[in-house]
């Protein structure tokens, strides 16, 4: 509510402003602030929501810059046209520059957006026949200022809408879900890469309509408005506003165009004052300003019993194998962790893998599953093959783990844990994200209301609205095994679901796992120690020793066999 | 040149996993500390050698404090940015203490360049690359067969570990980043005479060091020095027969093709994915 | 007299509580056996006493004085050595600079003989390392680079030896060899905290045991009552006899 006024406030102060003022120099200063608003805007998408850093965004902005103000000198388009072309071309130039730059991250990224910037910059001085040199290009008609001033307030509102309407989306919560955990985003088909690209395209339209706006505000544009200075100083403005929250841009903006000119005075000291600002919004504010004004509330989730189980339906019905692996290989470093291991997985039997610690259990599950490159070997699921696949790919045909120690989306709510599974690689048109359509408003209710009820039945129902890294351990697993079935896996891979759970717990999680099978849910491999557990619910049990299998059968024969009593006995004695 | 600069990056990333983004203005303090202590105080040059290694060695470690260790145990990578921040300030102090003109750094082996067929070049340019051989094969003797060297490897490697042993962490990331200072510091007072010294200096030498680290590979010391060498034939090629703008051009364009093929450098490591 | 003693401690990850209210005491020459399931809080016990972790509340004292919230090179530095669980080896030294990297926190004896002295004993302790001695550690095998950390503990001269899990990952009769390379510990004097996931042979070898349940000490005493504790033998033994029909 409070933020409602907020934003109805910041609208009226800027619809107003014009009325007050015949000032130009006051309607420059807020134009100024709409500008960096935009770009911010989309900077929050990458940085914010994608976890990535650039510092390159100044080339994406002069991009936008020369694109528009050479459709109107050259080719005499009017503005508008320059404006959409300046869109179009930044965000494929945005989209390449991503598809190079987001295959390393870091600090590694970080150096090549800074040369994007700096090749950008550098063309921009030496390509003097297209771009005027060091001079720029001058006299591009220009709108009035007045003019000018509602455009670029509507855009910056629109730069909002469309980020806020992102947020909320399958977009918002696979960017997120891939800054939290790489591996967790990958296990339920979402590509990291892909999504990054996206991200980071979306950011280069905002710095391309913005660049364009610029050209239409002085009329003339030159290279000095594209440095480095410019990428950090659009970085600041997003990270003093707030990371990641809507209205951070807007108060970073305000902050960062307003400030230096109250300060003129002090021109000299500019620099000081940016490198401070910087340094102490990165110390005291970490979520920005805006955060630190908006109040967190939590409360503690209260404990609950483990309920009803869900509905995970499996599809590719009918009785039959639905994996085989054969003579897979495994080494780190030549140490054997895996060595010709074979694993048949009837459809709909939940088949148990145990052995001792380090016999290469989950390692077993992270080559299943893609996260190891397999060495040797081969694996089919449901007759097609699955050899050298990558995690996100081996999970769009139907595998879903959970892992050892449960990832869980912390910058998520708990419902928007299990939405990022609902939706999976289905994220529909990133357009349809940002202008909120009402396809695209049913699609999103309709993957709501599906976590929703999967959370209901596992008894999280009542924490849908918490954020899901103030989750208990045990909760947290909960969570986990939610959100993979929310993908409604062929094949769900368990990787020790009882660890640290409470023997009450334990025969929740029993009553869970068989009650998932009879309703002809996804078939499980499950990684146990807890004996007691894989005994009661296992179909058939794989024992694995020293990366080999000792031993292959029902739970009866298994508990007979000599090799096994023997791998165990020799850990108890 | 650029070579030795980037060293800077290598050893503080082989410590901690963290680099001082601003290590270009290291090189320009270093200039600038240099620049008032021997011409505009006329100290003997030995003595000023000193004074701007320690001066250095003191600013690497005031980064380290300010930028790198409230960041560091918490592995966030806000250290980034908190050392360019660090940069930009430094940049803007030494334009109120010095000014903002570039000023000449006088150098007895500047006086009478050597002619070499149809080349010529000063003594000075001459000494930069052995001095970084030098400084290379020093910081790999270093890490590689002093115990206080594979104390800091150890820390690299697992911190938390390297801590169980009894190394003191925040010391010894700030030991590294002075190293890495003095380096730059080293640097500085080489490329002065060539480059003359402004305040403006840093930028650029930090950009394009951190490039030659990025395409050597940032765990490579050898790595670093060959991208180094390679670079700068690269760069003044293009200078030839080019232009000079497009030698900017063409060299970051490298790094980025060099990271699209191998992302983790030439000679560096390939990080291994852990699940 | 108690050599290491933590009273009413409260610590974690951040804001997530993992230990709620845990006391132990451990006297000079003991070994103490902390056992419990997955998720219990073992590991962070030994991670807050060696400083690796803060406290939330509660006090460590070691000889009489808090030592609760030191960093972890200061209470490596006065005679507390943790061997972590997953061993924490530095993969890109050889062995035998990891040795000398476990022997930087001795509080005394740090003259080169000496060195070379215990450097020897703990190759006697650990045969199989002799001949790796100049490979990179990552080179050697699971089991081999827990005989390491165990062995770099010892470097350090420690009063009182916190082991975490040392058998995780180790072939049976390694298994035995390390259990039995820890009684001989004992015998030369080391105070030792032993956190086992294998409760039987953690129990056997030990003169008094915690049971630790999420977070909080759910039994105490002498080693053998509680290895004859119903509950215990339900939860910790049993399972195992869930495998071993015998």
């Amino acid at each position: 509510m409070t933020g409602r006024l907020g934003w109805a406030a910041l609208a009226t102060a800027a619809a107003v402003i014009p009325f007050f003022t015949s000032n130009t120099y006051y309607l420059y200063v807020v134009i100024s602030v709409g500008l960096l608003t935009i770009v911010t805007a989309g900077l929050n998408v990458l940085v914010g929501f994608t976890g990535q850093t650039s510092l390159g965004h100044a080339g994406l902005y002069a991009f936008g810059a020369y694109t528009a103000a050479l459709c109107v000198t050259r080719a005499g388009t009017s503005e508008w046209i320059a404006i959409a072309v300046a869109v179009v071309i930044t965000s494929m130039v945005g989209a390449a520059v991503a598809a190079a730059a987001l295959r390393v991250s870091g600090p590694y990224l970080a150096m090549v957006t800074i040369a994007f910037g700096l090749i950008v910059e550098g063309v921009v001085i030496e390509w003097g026949s297209v771009t005027g040199g060091p001079g720029g290009i001058f006299n591009i008609p220009k709108p009035g200022l007045r003019t000018h001033y509602w455009t670029v307030m509507l855009a910056a509102a629109l730069a909002l809408w469309l980020t806020a309407n992102l947020r909320r989306s399958a977009w918002g919560r696979a960017c997120l879900a891939v800054k939290s955990s790489e591996v967790a985003a990958e296990s339920l088909g979402l590509s990291a890469y892909y999504v990054r690209i996206a991200a980071f395209t979306v950011s280069a339209a905002f710095a391309g309509a913005a660049g364009a706006l610029f050209t239409f505000l002085n009329g003339y544009i030159s290279p000095d408005s594209f440095t480095l200075q410019t990428s950090i100083l659009f970085l600041l403005a997003l990270l003093f506003g707030g990371l990641g929250r809507i209205a951070g841009p807007v108060a970073g903006s305000v902050a960062l165009t307003i400030l230096p000119e109250l300060l003129t005075r002090l021109l000299d000291y500019r620099l000081i004052l940016y490198g401070s600002l910087l340094l102490l919004s990165i110390y005291w504010l970490p979520d920005g300003v805006v955060g630190a004004v908006s109040r967190a509330r939590r409360s503690r989730p209260a404990p609950l019993e483990l309920s009803l189980s869900p509905l995970g339906r499996g599809q590719g019905e009918g009785a039959g194998t639905l994996l085989v692996a054969n003579g897979v290989n495994l080494s780190f470093g030549g140490v054997a962790a895996l060595a010709g291991v074979a694993l048949t997985v009837n459809r709909h039997h939940i088949h148990a893998v145990i052995g001792p610690n380090g016999a290469g259990k989950t390692s077993l599950l992270n080559v299943l599953s893609g996260f190891y490159a397999l060495q040797a070997g081969t694996i089919m699921v449901d007759g097609r093959s699955i050899d050298g696949l990558s995690p996100y790919a081996i999970a769009r045909h139907g595998i879903a783990r959970t892992f050892q120690t449960a990832q869980v989306f912390g910058g998520l709510s708990v419902r928007d844990n299990v939405a990022v599974g609902v939706a999976g690689p289905r994220l529909g048109s990133p357009l349809s994200a940002l202008f909120a359509t009402p396809g695209g408003r049913a699609r999103d209710a309709f993957i709501q209301s599906r976590a929703l009820d999967l959370l209901e039945a596992f008894g999280l129902g009542e924490l849908a609205h918490e954020p899901a890294e103030s989750l208990a351990a045990g909760l947290r697993r909960k969570l986990e095994i939610a959100r993979a079935l929310a993908t409604e896996p062929l094949l769900l891979m368990l990787d020790e679901p009882a660890a640290g759970l409470s023997p009450a717990e334990i025969a929740a999680l029993d009553a869970q796992l068989t009650g998932l099978r009879d309703q002809g849910g996804p078939t499980v491999i499950l990684v146990e120690h807890h004996m007691d557990l894989v005994m009661a619910v296992s179909d058939r049990i794989t024992v694995l020793d020293y990366g080999r299998v000792i031993a292959e059968g029902a739970p009866e024969e298994i508990r007979q066999n000599p090799a096994v009593i023997e791998a165990y006995l020799g850990a108890t004695t | 040149m650029y070579g030795l600069v980037a060293l800077g990056y290598h050893i503080t990333w082989a410590t901690s996993r963290t680099m001082n983004f601003s290590q270009g203005h290291a090189v320009m303090v270093g200039a600038v500390v240099a620049y008032a202590v021997f011409v505009a105080l006329g100290w003997p040059f030995p003595l000023a050698l000193v004074v701007t290694l320690v001066a250095l060695a003191g600013f690497g470690a005031l980064v380290e404090r300010v930028a790198v260790r409230p960041f560091f145990l918490r592995a966030s990578p806000a250290w980034l940015l908190a050392t360019i921040a660090v940069g930009i300030i430094a940049e803007n102090v030494a334009q109120l203490t010095f000014g903002k003109d570039a000023r000449a750094f006088p150098s007895p082996l500047m006086r009478k360049p050597i002619i070499l067929g149809s080349a010529g070049f000063y003594p000075q340019e001459l000494l930069v690359p052995v001095v970084g051989l030098l400084l290379m094969g020093l910081v790999q003797l270093f890490y590689h067969r002093t115990a206080y060297g594979k104390q800091l490897k150890a820390v690299a490697w697992n911190p938390e570990a390297a801590g169980l042993m009894g190394i003191n962490i925040p010391r010894a990331v700030m030991a590294s980043y002075a190293l890495s200072a003095l380096l730059a510091g080293v640097a500085g007072v080489l490329l002065a005479p060539l480059l003359n010294v402004s305040p403006q200096m840093g930028t650029i030498i930090g950009l394009k060091a951190f490039a030659v680290a990025i395409i050597g590979g940032l765990t490579s010391a050898p790595g670093i020095v060959l991208a180094g060498l390679g670079y700068g034939l690269v760069e003044s090629f293009t200078a030839g027969y080019v232009s000079t703008r497009a030698r900017e051009i063409v060299g970051f364009g490298l790094v980025i093709l060099v990271l699209v093929v191998r992302p983790w450098g030439l000679l560096g490591e390939k990080p291994s994915r852990r699940v | 007299m108690s050599a290491l003693t933590v009273s009413s401690l409260r610590a974690g990850y951040g804001a997530v509580a993992v230990l709620h209210d845990v006391t132990i005491e451990v006297r000079p020459g003991e070994i103490v056996s902390v056992i419990g399931g997955n998720g219990a809080g073992k590991t962070t016990l030994l991670k807050t006493i060696a400083g690796v972790l803060r406290p939330v509340t509660g006090r460590i004292t070691f000889d009489g004085r808090d030592i609760g919230g030191r960093s972890s090179w200061w209470v490596a530095r006065h005679g507390i050595a943790l061997v972590p669980e997953g061993r924490g080896i530095f993969g890109d030294q050889s062995v035998h600079d990891n040795l000398m990297l476990g022997a930087l926190a001795r509080g005394s004896g740090r003259d080169a003989p000496a060195v070379r002295a215990d450097l020897d004993s703990a190759l006697a302790l650990f045969p199989a390392l002799v001949e790796k001695l100049h490979l990179p550690a990552a080179a050697l095998s699971g089991g081999q680079q827990q005989m390491l950390a165990v062995a770099r503990g010892l470097m350090a001269r420690p009063r009182v030896m916190l082991l975490d899990e040392p058998s995780l990952g180790l072939a049976p009769l390694l298994v035995r060899e390390i259990f039995a390379a820890i009684g001989r510990l004992r015998e030369q004097g080391v105070t030792i905290l032993l956190v086992e996931q294998m409760a039987a042979q953690a129990l056997a070898l030990a003169d008094r045991a915690y049971v630790l349940e999420r977070g909080r000490i759910a039994l105490e005493g002498a080693a053998a009552t509680v290895r004859s504790d119903p509950a215990v033998i339900e939860a910790y033994l049993g399972r195992r006899a869930g495998a071993d029909p015998s």
